[in-house]
Parts: structure tokens; sequence; C-alpha cells
């Protein structure tokens, strides 16, 4: 079968199934790794210094270490500790197996929370200490504080941290075609590549495919900051 | 009969605007070497986008201006010429922050004119000395005051042995303590021959050192005569309000 | 879990450092060579004429928009399946062309350029515009107000930001080893797939890799405290 018959030799279908995979790998991951950092800015922003030194180790070892490194680190050790541990706490029957969509969602989300966490940290910090001694003098109930004051000010200001993070994470989504097992559409693209030998074709698809996936986070995240402006922040 | 020496200076009809904003408005000017003038006015005259189009900072958009009879074209080797003859000092010295007070100096003379290290800094210590600052040759600009960091600035031009030397404003930014020990340094170039066109608004100085002094308003030259002639008899209403101006604020 | 450490000691650790090397010399020929593109390519993006701005620009999305295993695969198997048999084999150029150390290095410097450009366009957009005037009215070339006047001042300015680049390529660097460089990853999964333990390689070349990351970044500190002084 020639390379026109059907849409790229046959594995467009394929493909198009990888990039649906590598979306769903991106999307969970980062919502993941909000809520990793969400907590791990907390942490770092608490009084508490065992939070404190607990976040920053957590920061430090997870920007210190290569991603791909980290991926494997949970694939191979991580997720047999954590099978492990579940069983062991009697959450999960002997021989319970985590789903492999979920390690990946999780390794990578927690190593995108590392760079959330510092994020939103200095977003908050970013938030004139003022604000807080008007809410105090107003006497505003804590959540109340943070809900209406905190969050939107830092939102403003972690919006192009925030968006740069999701931008990689669309790109590391990338990384599960190494461990083979997943049909991510680079892990498609290089088999289609390998037996069809036209390398060239099928890995400028796979990039096309990562590129029209960041124009359109471009696109919607000036939007989103477009959006945001009215909430003048200083 | 002797052919009359070529003017340092020539504006022919030059006007230029930014956007649509004009602010040289079809000026002519001839300033014969050796001459010292002084160019005076309110904000916003067109002083500084005067001086500025000599050395091809700013370009004009209509009309000629000669440098020692040469054209002013865009060209970038008809530029380089240029600026090797003329000098400037800028209102905010824009030193180079890296460099020492004699790196300063020196490099434009090591890389344009091709000056061996050591001449070039034997020259750059010299012409420091005639600023009074030979002892300072080794400090950075951070940790020179603002009038010394002006001096070592003039020094800088002099360097390259420029024909013509333009000031913008040099003591402009200046806390008011030292603007003297630089007026005094320009001042003291007068006997060099050198052919200068500075913008300021200290008028005392300008007597001092100005050979000729203009008046712009509005991208015009108003007035145009020796320092006692416009102060004690300016002949246009704009120069009368802008001296009282001056002297109200002294 | 369980780690043998005499294994880690002395089966994993000395074939993981004597790897180290690999993956520095990668990180620092692609730091240079980024560092040496991305000098035009941050003018480039800088111009205003729009046939340099616009190619410049292109560029830069297509490095930071893809990810860097696409651009390496792409390099490595593209490229390599393009260039004809006979070059490989028979070839002057064929100890570089069968080397797969050459592609993961072009691989890595196109990438890292990119993003070295737009780091040294915020550093060259910060110089104040007074000292181009300057430079100008001196009458210094272009590539001296570049060299000696700009640049050092742009660098002083970004310095931080090129120092976590140069770690972001560090750990770049891992991802050559899926087209069979032997950097220190690429070492510890040969031994995974030799001696079937999976935790002390892999923890040994986290360890490693840790230790690197931490030398680099302690001495950056001093260069940093170096550059304060003109400021």
């Amino acid at each position: 079968m020639s390379l026109w018959e059907a849409p790229l030799g046959g594995y467009g279908m394929q493909l198009l199934l990888g990039l649906r995979l590598t979306l769903q790998v991106s999307l969970c991951s980062y919502t993941v790794g909000l809520v990793f950092g969400l907590l791990g800015a907390a942490a770092k922003l608490s009084h508490r210094r065992s939070l404190r030194l607990g976040a920053g180790l957590y920061t430090t070892l997870v920007r210190a270490l290569p991603e791909l490194l980290l991926v494997l680190l949970a694939f191979y050790i991580g997720a047999g500790l954590a099978e492990r541990l579940a069983v062991f706490a009697g959450l999960a029957p002997q021989g319970f197996s985590l789903n492999p969509f979920v390690v990946a969602v999780v390794a990578l989300g927690f190593i995108q929370g590392a760079y959330i966490t510092e994020v939103l940290r200095a977003a908050v910090l970013a938030i004139p200490r003022g604000q807080h001694d008007a809410a105090r003098a107003l006497n505003l109930p804590p959540l109340t504080y943070l809900g209406r004051i905190v969050a939107p000010q830092a939102l403003t200001h972690a919006l192009g941290g925030l968006g740069n993070i999701w931008l990689n994470a669309t790109k590391d989504a990338s990384l599960i075609s190494v461990l083979g097992i997943f049909s991510d559409v680079l892990k498609v693209s290089s088999l289609a590549a390998a037996a069809t030998k036209h390398y060239v074709i099928f890995y400028a698809v796979a990039g096309a495919a990562f590129l029209i996936i960041t124009l359109i986070s471009m696109a919607l995240l000036e939007w989103l900051r477009r959006r945001l402006m009215p909430l003048h922040v200083t | 009969m002797t052919p009359e020496p070529q003017p340092a200076i020539e504006f022919v009809s030059v006007s230029k605007s930014f956007g649509n904003t004009p602010v040289l408005n079809d000026v002519t000017l001839t300033i014969a070497t050796g001459e010292r003038v002084v160019v005076c006015g309110p904000s916003g005259a067109g002083k500084s986008t005067l001086i500025r189009c000599i050395n091809g900072l700013e370009h004009h958009q209509r009309g000629t201006i000669r440098v020692s009879g040469e054209t002013l074209t865009g060209a970038k080797h008809s530029l380089r010429h240029i600026r090797n003859q003329v000098g400037m000092v800028f209102q905010s010295f824009n030193l180079f922050p890296h460099m020492t007070a004699l790196e300063n100096c020196s490099i434009a003379p090591r890389t344009v004119l091709g000056i061996a290290r050591k001449d070039a800094e034997a020259r750059a210590l010299s012409l420091l000395r005639r600023v009074d600052l030979a002892g300072l040759a080794d400090r950075y600009p951070a940790h020179l005051s603002g009038g010394q960091q002006q001096r070592v600035a003039i020094a800088r031009a002099l360097c390259m042995q420029p024909r013509i030397l333009l000031l913008d404003e040099p003591t402009s930014a200046l806390d008011p303590e030292m603007v003297q020990e630089v007026l005094d340094t320009i001042v003291g170039l007068s006997d060099s021959g050198l052919t200068m066109v500075c913008v300021t608004h200290e008028m005392g100085f300008a007597r001092r050192l100005a050979t000729r002094l203009l008046f712009m308003d509005e991208g015009r030259i108003v007035e145009s005569g020796t320092p006692a002639d416009l102060f004690d008899t300016p002949q246009s209403q704009r120069l009368q309000r802008f001296l009282g101006q001056i002297r109200a604020t002294r | 879990m369980s780690i043998s450490w005499p294994f880690l000691w002395h089966g994993v650790l000395p074939q993981l450092l004597a790897a180290v090397p690999m993956t520095l010399t990668l990180t620092l020929l692609s730091a240079l060579g980024s560092a040496l593109f991305g000098v035009p390519l941050a003018l480039a993006l800088g111009s205003a004429a729009r046939w340099r701005r616009w190619p410049a620009q292109g560029y830069s999305l297509l490095m930071r928009g893809t990810p860097m295993l696409v651009q390496i695969y792409l390099i490595y198997y593209g490229l390599g399946s393009l260039i004809p048999r006979e070059w490989m084999r028979h070839s002057w150029a064929s100890p570089v062309l069968r080397d797969a150390f050459w592609y993961g290095l072009t691989a890595l410097t196109l990438n890292e350029t990119a993003y070295v450009a737009v780091i040294l366009k915020v550093g060259l957009d910060a110089v104040d515009r007074g000292q181009h005037e300057a430079a100008q009215a001196l009458g210094l070339s272009r590539m001296i107000t570049l060299t000696r006047i700009l640049l050092p001042q742009a660098l002083a300015v970004v310095f931080p930001m090129l120092a976590n680049e140069f770690i972001l390529l560090l750990k770049s660097t891992v991802l050559v080893s899926t087209i069979t460089i032997f950097d220190v990853l690429g070492t510890a999964n040969t031994i995974r797939f030799e001696t079937l333990r999976v935790d002390e390689p892999l923890l040994g070349a986290a360890a490693v890799y840790l230790v690197l990351v931490g030398l680099v970044t302690l001495m950056g500190l001093p260069i940093e405290r170096r550059l304060r002084r003109y400021r």
C-alpha cells in the first residue's frame, strides 16, 4: 500500500487516536499538577517550618532531576511502591496493579506540581502587604479574604507562569512514548516511520500535531489574559 | 582673493518631524570653524534635535546638512567619516558602566582609529588629566560622582580628536553643586580652537563660552547674535518672555 | 524495594560516573553552540526588517513549540534516512555521519539556540538606549558595539536566566539516551537491560544528576556576585 492510498498510509486513524491520548495525558497531568501545586504553595507559605522545608525539598528535588528520569522512576519504582502500600493499607486486593495511564498522569503531574508551586508562591507574594492589612482591619473572614482578595490577584500574576507550564506539559506528554506501552502520537509516529521508512514525514507529522496544540494553547492563553486584564492588579 | 574657509557646519532648509509633530522647521544655519555656539530656548524648541542631526543620531527629512563640507546622507561610510570628526557629550553621560574611565576613553581610538593600546591609553590619560581626573582613571562610573562622570564623558569625546564638539544639555542631569565644575571644564576648552555647539539652560555659562548665541523656538532659529546682544537687547517678544522666565527662576 | 548497596556502589556508580563526561560534553558543546548562534538569532528577532524577523520568529516557535524528543528523532532518523548510503559508509565524513553523538548534539544545539536567543533579546532590550547612542557618536563599528558594549551589559542583566537555562539544558541531555548515546541515563538503562535490576541504576542515576545540578548551581553563584560589581 503506497503512502497516499489511505490517510498517511493507513496510519491516519491511529495517529488521531494517539493525539487524543496525548491530549488526555496533558490535561489530566496538568490538573494533577495544579493540585500538587496548590498544596505545595500552601505548604511553602505556611507558618509551620516543617511544611515549608518539606515543600522546599519537593520542589528542589523534582526540579533538579530530568523529567524522563522521573517518569522512569515513577514507573519502575514508584508504581510498585504505591501498589504495595495500597495493599498493605488494605485499600486494594493482593496483586493490585495500577493503571499505567494513572501512573503516567500522576508522575507528570507530580513534576509539574513542583513548578506550579513556585509560580503560585511567587504570585501570592507579589500581592502587596497592604491588602492583608486592609482585610484584617475590615475583619474579613479568612475564607473570604482568600477567595475574593488573594485568589483573583494571584491568578493574574500567575497566569504567565501557569501558561508556560501548560505548554511544557503538552510537550512532556511525549515522554510516555519512551515507555513503549502507550500509543501516544509520538509512539505511533515512530512505529509508522520504522515500518514505512518514511521517517521525515511521520516525525514531521508528530511535530506538527504538537505545534498545533501549542498554537491553539497560545491563542487560548492570550484570550484568557485579555479577559483578566480588567481585574487591574498592581 | 583667498577662498572663504569651509564652514564647519551648514544647515540648508532643514526640516524634521517626529511622526506628525514638526520639530525642525526649515532651519538654515552656518557655523564657522572655531565658533562656539550656544543654543537656548524653551523645551520642545528642537534644540537637541538640531544638534543630534549633526552627527546623524537623528535623520532629517528635508534639506541638506553639511559637516566640514561633507553632506550627510544616510550612507554608513559617510556617517562614520563624519562621526570621526564630531564628538558628542550627552545629558545622561552614557559612559560604559562595565569599563573604567580609562577604558571608556581608549576604546574608540583603539577600535576605530586602530591606535595601539599603549598609545591610546597615554592619550586617554593626558585628556583625563586635562579634565582634572587623572587619579581616577581606573575607577568604574558607578564609583564616580555625576560631575566626574560627565568630565570623563568629555575626555572620551576628545580622545577621538574631533574638530567639532556637540554638547547636549551637559549639566541638566547634575546635582547643583557639580554643575560648576563641568561648566568650568567646558569653558577651559575654549582655547583649543574646537568648534563647539552646546545646548544649555545655563545662561551665565553661555556668556562665558559662546561666541554666538542662538535662540530657538518651535523648530526655528528666532534670534542669533552674541550673548551680550541677545541678553541685553532681545529683539523678539518670544526671547524677551523666555529671558523673563529664566531670570524669575534664578 | 530492595536496594543492593554493594551492587550500587561497585556495579552501578562507577559506570555512571564514567558516563558523566559524556553528559557534560553534550551540555557544554550545545551551550557554546547555542550561545554562538543565539546572538544572531536574538538580533534577528528584534530586527525591524520583516524578512529577518519572521523567519527568526518562525524558527523560535518551531523549536519551542514542539517536544525535544520529536526534534531528536527527526534529526537522527529523519536526517539519517536522507543521507545517501555511500556517504554514510565510505566518505571522509563517515565517522561523524555514523555516530549518534553528532545528531544528538545538533538537535540539542538547534533547540537550545531558540531559548538562548529569547533570553539574549531580553538582555539586549534592557540595555539603555544611551549606550547605543554613545557608541554611535564615537563611531564604534556595529561589531565592536555589539561585542564590547552591548553584550557584556546584556549578559550581566540576564545571567540568572542563562544559568537556569544551562541547568535545563543539562537535564534535556538525557533525551539523547533514546538514540543510543551513552550518557548517564543511557548507561543506567543499559545496566537495567543487562542485569534486570531497576532500583539501583535509576536511583544511582538520580543521585548523579542531583550532584551535577547542585554543583553547577553552586558554580553560578560567584559569577553572579562578580557581575554585580558594575551595577
